[in-house]
């Protein structure tokens, strides 16, 4: 009996779908692999993100060894990528910069980078007076940013080199994929009325995209205060409103984070604003990454292997969470059994 | 009164000058002199890193004077809201070289100066590499500081003229002091033997996601110095070459080099290669000279010999220019001479 090959879907192509769709294609090229989604690149929330490498402390998995582990191998897999001839197609860059805080010294120490990053150290005293403000505590490091507004169309383009197909559709429920051998459900805030997930909760950010060609590094300041630097842009931010789903720019928020970051960078007062936008962070503590089965309304057991809840480190974890959750792929489709089971 | 002063050059030099004498006496007459103007000048050319570099056998104690004093005109500079516009950045460097010198005195104002240790120089898999040090410093565009300080110079009342200069005694009857600022050009104008070409071959290209300097300080060693339009990849440092056709041995060496360091390099698009003459010396000259010509006195004040630290010494120079007429100027002889 011939075998027909399996069947696999990702639902959603932002950074979390598109990597994943990538890395299980070119693990396994015999797999089938559709990625289904509503929205693409510039419309996806990854694309809204300045995509600096940095997890907060507080990002959770579900063990401190396994979160571990996912921003490891996240940050190795961008690092060769940086390392590489095709860095700047792929939108990976390597940026340095300064995390200042007037009052708080915990602000400035990461458990997850110090030790990853090729350099983390405190700020010296001069460095402190570097920009306008009382900055008593600060960090230097040297990270990555990942810009998806090239990252996801790279993906894009070698995910179809290798077979990978890509749908526009918009899914309401998992009956609408039950006809796969699995599904990769990486579809970010659209998970919580996909799964009525209600730990899932927006965090809603906005940002300015600016054109400052002069700023080469990056800088936080106090209260959700950054300046980023991306490939041709630079994003100010920001905002972390728990619960909002006000999706539109809000005009107060801009004038709050303008003015932050022009306190924190005077030269910024000359940089020209190319746009404005907010989005949904999809919060969850912990970020799900787990195998379910669910049993669709036609009385099929579908096989999924759940991947969200990134909050703010969709980017900065995208292949940790990824290679974690090809592996839970592979268990599917090696035919171990998974003790979960749902009805719809 | 009134004092006729003339500042030969229009580089970062003679424009700085300009600036500082403007603000410090506002009472003065300044004409610059010069036969190339931004964009044409050495200035506009380089890539503008603040780190002191060829400078010859210049007393230490000055190169840090003049360097610290234009490094805080550039911080300055990159606190106002212009700074950008005006070609200031800050960026983070790594500097390696093939043999161990001793510590830089900047290193006690440059930021995050930090000597690596042998594991992490040796992750750079460069056995030849046998020091390494980080900082974070300025970059100063020389392409877009110049046409501030010539617009600013015109609108405060300073007097242009295209000019290519001979010697100083055709000045001599229509100006009492001079400024000197005339780089690799005071080689004949001032007859000093002294003065030699540091030739320089670079490329600039697209890639606006090098966003750190590497400076290879090996005697055979590449740069990459990312500007805010383009990325300048170097380099050479040939001493008493005048010939600016770039060289196809040099221009290999360059762009193989500077992309084994940074692989990503390779995609980036060439926009343009270029060669220039950076005005070196066997010290940097920063001093008054009093001539008499043809019974008339004339005082000249030589500022230049900057080699490769133009964009890192030009305001603490203009700065000791300006105390230097103001000795001038102040001083009981002059006023009497004028009387």
């Amino acid at each position: 009996m011939m075998t027909e090959p399996k069947r696999v879907c990702v639902l959603g192509a932002g950074i979390v779908g598109m990597t994943t769709a990538l890395m299980l294609k070119e693990k396994h090229a015999e797999l089938d692999v559709t990625v289904i989604a509503d929205k693409f690149e510039q419309d996806t929330l990854s694309d809204v993100a300045a995509g600096i490498f940095r997890p907060s402390t507080s990002f959770k998995g579900p063990t401190p060894e396994i979160t571990k582990q996912w921003l490891v191998d996240a940050y190795h897999h961008y690092k060769a990528i940086q390392d590489s001839k095709e860095a700047a197609e792929a939108g990976v860059q390597e940026v340095s910069g300064y995390v200042l805080s007037s009052k708080f010294p915990e602000v400035t120490k990461n458990q997850f980078l110090e030790g990853l990053l090729p350099v983390y150290r405190p700020a010296d005293e001069l460095e402190l007076k570097i920009c306008p403000g009382n900055w008593k505590y600060g960090a230097f490091f040297t990270t990555l940013v990942i810009e998806s507004r090239y990252h996801l169309p790279w993906l894009r383009e070698k995910f179809e080199m290798l077979g990978g197909k890509i749908v526009k559709k918009t899914i309401d429920s998992f009956n609408d994929v039950y006809d796969y051998d699995l599904v990769m459900n990486c579809t970010g805030f659209g998970a919580k009325k996909l799964c009525l997930d209600h730990d899932l909760v927006p965090i809603r950010g906005q940002v300015f995209k600016v054109k400052a060609p002069w700023v080469k590094m990056f800088f936080y300041g106090d209260y959700d205060t950054y300046i980023i630097p991306g490939i041709d842009y630079v994003t100010l931010g920001g905002c972390r409103q728990y619960d909002s789903f006000k999706q539109e720019v809000d005009k107060y928020d801009s004038a709050s984070i303008w003015e932050r970051c022009v306190e924190l960078l005077p030269n910024l007062k000359s940089a020209e604003v190319i746009k404005e936008v907010a989005g949904l962070r999809p919060h969850r503590t912990p970020v799900r990454v787990e195998r379910e089965v669910i049993v669709t309304s036609g009385g099929k057991h579908l096989q999924v292997v759940h991947q969200y809840g990134h909050g703010g480190y969709g980017v900065t974890t995208a292949p940790g969470t990824a290679k974690y959750a090809v592996k839970l792929a592979e268990d599917v489709l090696g035919g171990h059994r998974s003790k979960v089971h749902a009805k719809l | 009164m009134v004092v006729k002063v003339a500042v030969i050059g229009a580089g970062i030099v003679g424009l700085s000058v300009a600036k500082v004498l403007q603000e410090r006496f506002p009472n003065l007459t300044i004409t610059l002199l010069a036969d190339k103007f931004s964009p044409g000048t050495t200035s506009d050319g380089a890539a503008g890193l603040w780190m002191p570099f060829l400078l010859g056998d210049t007393p230490e104690s000055d190169v840090y004077a003049y360097s610290k004093d234009t490094w805080d005109f550039l911080k300055e500079l990159w606190n106002s809201p212009l700074g950008g516009k005006l070609g200031v950045s800050l960026v983070p460097c790594l500097q390696t070289s093939d043999t161990v010198s001793s510590i830089p005195s900047y290193s006690d104002f440059i930021y995050g100066f930090q000597v690596l240790k042998r594991e992490e120089l040796a992750l750079y898999k460069k056995p030849q590499w046998k020091q390494g040090y980080r900082f974070v410093t300025f970059t100063c565009e020389g392409s877009r500081l110049m046409p501030h300080l010539m617009e600013q110079f015109r609108r405060k009342g300073g007097n242009v003229v295209v000019k290519r200069l001979e010697c100083f005694e055709e000045l001599a009857s229509d100006f009492d002091v001079i400024i000197n600022c005339s780089g690799i050009g005071a080689k004949e104008l001032a007859n000093d033997l002294s003065v030699h070409p540091i030739r320089g071959h670079i490329f600039r290209i697209k890639a606006p996601w090098q966003k750190s300097i590497l400076i290879d300080d090996s005697d055979v060693g590449n740069y990459i110095i990312p500007n805010q339009d383009s990325v300048v990849l170097g380099g050479t440092h040939d001493k008493d070459q005048w010939d600016t056709i770039p060289r196809k041995e040099d221009a290999k060496f360059i762009l193989e080099g500077c992309t084994s360091l940074f692989p990503s390099l390779e995609k980036a698009e060439i926009l343009y290669e270029w060669v220039g003459l950076r005005p070196g010396r066997s010290q940097l000259r920063v001093e008054l000279e009093k001539k008499m010509i043809d019974g008339k006195p004339l005082t000249v004040i030589h500022n230049y010999g900057h080699g490769g630290s133009g964009l890192t010494t030009f305001y603490g120079c203009a700065l000791k220019v300006a105390n230097l007429l103001e000795g001038i100027l102040t001083s009981e002889d002059y006023l009497a001479s004028k009387l």
